[in-house]
């Protein structure tokens, strides 16, 4: 106990940063019971009246970063007294005999998986085949009208498909582009802004979506020196996954850069290689499987992303995330559920496609394998 | 091929002196080895030869150029300085095959195809890894590994070869093999090679010349045999074959010779001319005979044998330790007389 709880003291803090910071959950079942968190409060304050209380939903703002922030320093507290320990050779895992209690337990242990993983995939399946919401799901009442009416005919959804498609694949592209170079030079010289870059990196991930949101909207609402704004524009979305997503992808590429003999970069050096060509043919070839691995991660978090564009979204702009709630929000619970499925089984299908093809990729691509 | 001159080099880390003041002159298409223990410098200094660490004072020229500069701050980066080095690491790319790694230098300086070609093949055959051309370097063994990081180098044809401890990682079996290559290397380019070790079996075999380096500063350099043979001070006596040192309690000059009394006996030393008073003298193997009639009695502490002959550690009755050879088979414990021959001795502050 007293080595782990640093751990454990850890893992809480940020346990309270990620459920302070949540919105979809409060917002689905939170806002119908007439029950505010600050998240919710703010997406109703600035859904409700537009911009106009910009300065108010930025106080709130300022309100969450700052316990966020006061949570995550907590944890990075604990984490570095943790590192204090981690000095001693690692034993075997902890293995208990159970005996004959082996049994019951693995049960309950599935039971549990089955509670949380499985119910509720079967809840919205079963919610997405009825024709209303309440309707017992019975072989004569089976229907597929709500997938129908969601697929085909709500031309929202086609859009919300190509945004949330767009929207991922180019942070994805985006961000490799930027960390491969960054992290690499980052690793060369460690100067005193690379640390400091370093440490504020896991911010935009780490704080509430809201409070990301919210510093969005007021960096770009009026671009400087002009009168454009990129506000209820896709750009702004895309700026902010960006922002939100950049720890997704830079932390995998680093620890691989870590582990790069720096002796490989110093060779190509020593036969005359100019920086543009150690990074083309040494560093990025070596590197590649870190980053195709934090692209994975970083498509599949934005694909499926509510938080950041639930406030930052307009008409023409809308995400899957951000149809499927406003679909539940409008009643429409049957569309909203056939939606959601259809997006579980993209994702399944997509990560079948890459499980299909990882034995081609090269070692530590797919992010789910070690 | 080019001569290297180094001139008050000095290197600091975080207000830690790495490297202090080397002045030195590497000659054109010389051996040479940086020998000494764990963070003496030797590494530091290779590394500011290549480019990947810069003065923190003094200049280095290599052939006609002058490379570093700490005083004008100029500072030629590694890739233009036409400089071969070896790793530790072997440092091989791991997603290229031998092939490429071989030929990437050639790639780099923009030869046609047909050019590349014949000069890998020719580097491969040269280090006898034409059998392995298509292999990626993970299928390879330690030595051929190296073996590809010798031919990468060898196609580059660089003005100067550096080797950071190439064979550290090697058995005892395959460092003896890899010396040999090393040494053909040598003789078929004439390329000026600097070697870094620790191991001064190593830098005996291959070296044309040794420096000496301990705590930032060369101590000595100067051929094998005269390291051995004629150390300047205490650090390199002990630390170049197996020797004692052991104070001078008085020193006489009768004409040329020098007659000096060590360990309470009176024995003829041999210096260094320049040295008017020496104070140490260092007592190896070859200087001490076995005798019963021996003045010096002591007594053997340890018996280590080498295979032909047995190295005896003995205990003098004033407490010095003496590392002493012998044909004979000796006893832990046993006592005998050692005469001192001919030692060399030196002044040390």
């Amino acid at each position: 106990m007293p080595l782990t709880l640093p751990s454990l003291a850890a893992g809480t803090a940020i346990t309270f940063v990620t459920a302070l910071g949540n919105f979809g959950i409060p917002a689905m079942l939170g806002i119908p019971a007439g029950y505010a968190t600050l998240p919710t409060l703010v997406y109703q304050k600035l859904a409700g009246m537009g911009t106009t209380v910009l300065a108010e939903v930025s106080v709130l703002a300022m309100l969450i970063g700052a316990v966020a922030v006061a949570g995550i320093a907590l944890q990075r507290l604990c984490q570095s007294r943790q590192k204090l320990h981690l000095v001693g050779s690692t034993s075997r895992p902890l293995a208990l005999p159970l005996g004959a209690a082996r049994l019951p337990v693995e049960v309950l242990l599935w039971a549990v998986v089955f509670a949380i993983l499985v119910l509720p995939m079967f809840g919205l399946l079963a919610t997405s085949l009825v024709p209303a919401y309440g309707v017992t799901l019975r072989f004569d009442t089976v229907t597929l009208a709500s997938w129908y009416e969601v697929l085909f005919r709500q031309p929202v959804t086609s859009r919300a498909f190509a945004n949330s498609f767009g929207l991922a694949a180019g942070a994805a592209v985006a961000l490799v582009t930027v960390c491969l170079p960054l992290a690499w030079l980052m690793e060369r010289r460690k100067t005193r802004l690379a640390r400091l870059f370093d440490g504020l990196l896991d911010l935009p991930y780490a704080l509430p979506g809201v409070v990301l949101s919210i510093a969005m909207i007021l960096l770009l609402i009026k671009l400087p020196f002009t009168e454009a704004t990129l506000y209820g524009t896709i750009w702004i979305i895309f700026l902010a996954y960006l922002a939100r997503f950049f720890a997704v992808m830079f932390r995998p590429v680093q620890a691989s850069l870590k582990q790069f003999d720096p002796g490989m970069d110093e060779a190509a050096q020593s036969v005359g290689a100019s920086l543009f060509r150690r990074l083309r043919d040494v560093i990025f070839p070596l590197s590649a499987p870190a980053a195709a691995a934090g692209a994975i991660l970083v498509f599949l978090t934005a694909f499926n992303e509510l938080t950041v564009s639930a406030l930052l979204w307009s008409s023409g702009t809308e995400t899957l995330g951000v149809v499927i709630f406003n679909l539940d929000d409008s009643g429409e619970t049957g569309m909203a559920s056939a939606l959601a499925m259809t997006i579980v089984l993209v994702v399944i299908v997509l990560m079948a496609l890459i499980q299909l093809f990882s034995r081609r990729f090269p070692k530590g691509v797919v992010p789910w394998q070690t | 091929m080019a001569d290297i001159d180094l001139s008050s080099v000095g290197k600091t880390y975080a207000a830690m002196p790495a490297l202090q003041d080397i002045t030195t002159r590497f000659e054109d298409g010389e051996f040479i080895a940086l020998l000494g223990p764990s963070g003496c410098g030797k590494t530091t200094l290779l590394r500011i030869l290549a480019g990947f660490e810069e003065p923190s004072s003094g200049s280095i020229r290599i052939g006609t150029r002058e490379m570093s500069n700490a005083q004008t701050g100029e500072n030629i980066p590694p890739e233009d300085r036409n400089i071969g080095f070896v790793f530790q690491s072997y440092a091989l790319w791991p997603h290229m095959s031998v092939r490429r790694n071989v030929s990437y230098p050639l790639e780099i300086r923009r030869f046609s195809k047909a050019e590349i070609g014949k000069q890998t093949d020719a580097a491969l055959a040269s280090t006898g890894l034409e059998k392995y051309a298509d292999r990626m370097p993970s299928d390879l063994s330690g030595g051929q590994r190296q073996r590809v990081a010798l031919a990468r180098c060898l196609v580059s044809d660089p003005c100067a070869v550096l080797l950071d401890e190439p064979l550290a990682n090697l058995d005892v079996a395959l460092r003896a093999t890899m010396q040999g290559v090393f040494t053909d290397f040598h003789k078929r380019t004439g390329a000026t090679m600097i070697y870094v070790t620790h191991d001064q079996a190593e830098a005996m075999a291959m070296a044309d010349r040794i420096a000496v380096m301990d705590q930032g500063r060369i101590q000595q350099f100067d051929t094998p045999q005269t390291l051995y043979e004629r150390p300047r001070n205490r650090f390199v006596a002990e630390f170049v074959g197996r020797g004692t040192v052991v104070p001078v309690q008085e020193i006489k000059q009768a004409g040329d010779a020098q007659q000096a009394r060590i360990l309470g006996t009176e024995v003829a030393v041999q210096s260094a001319r320049q040295e008017a008073r020496v104070s140490h003298v260092c007592l190896r193997p070859e200087n001490l005979t076995i005798t019963e009639s021996g003045d010096l009695r002591s007594k053997v502490a340890r018996v280590t044998y080498m295979g032909g002959k047995y190295l005896l550690e003995t205990v003098t009755d004033c407490g010095a330790r003496l590392f002493a050879e012998t044909r004979a088979r000796f006893e832990v414990g046993a006592q005998l007389g050692l005469t001192i021959t001919a030692p060399w001795a030196f002044s040390e502050d």
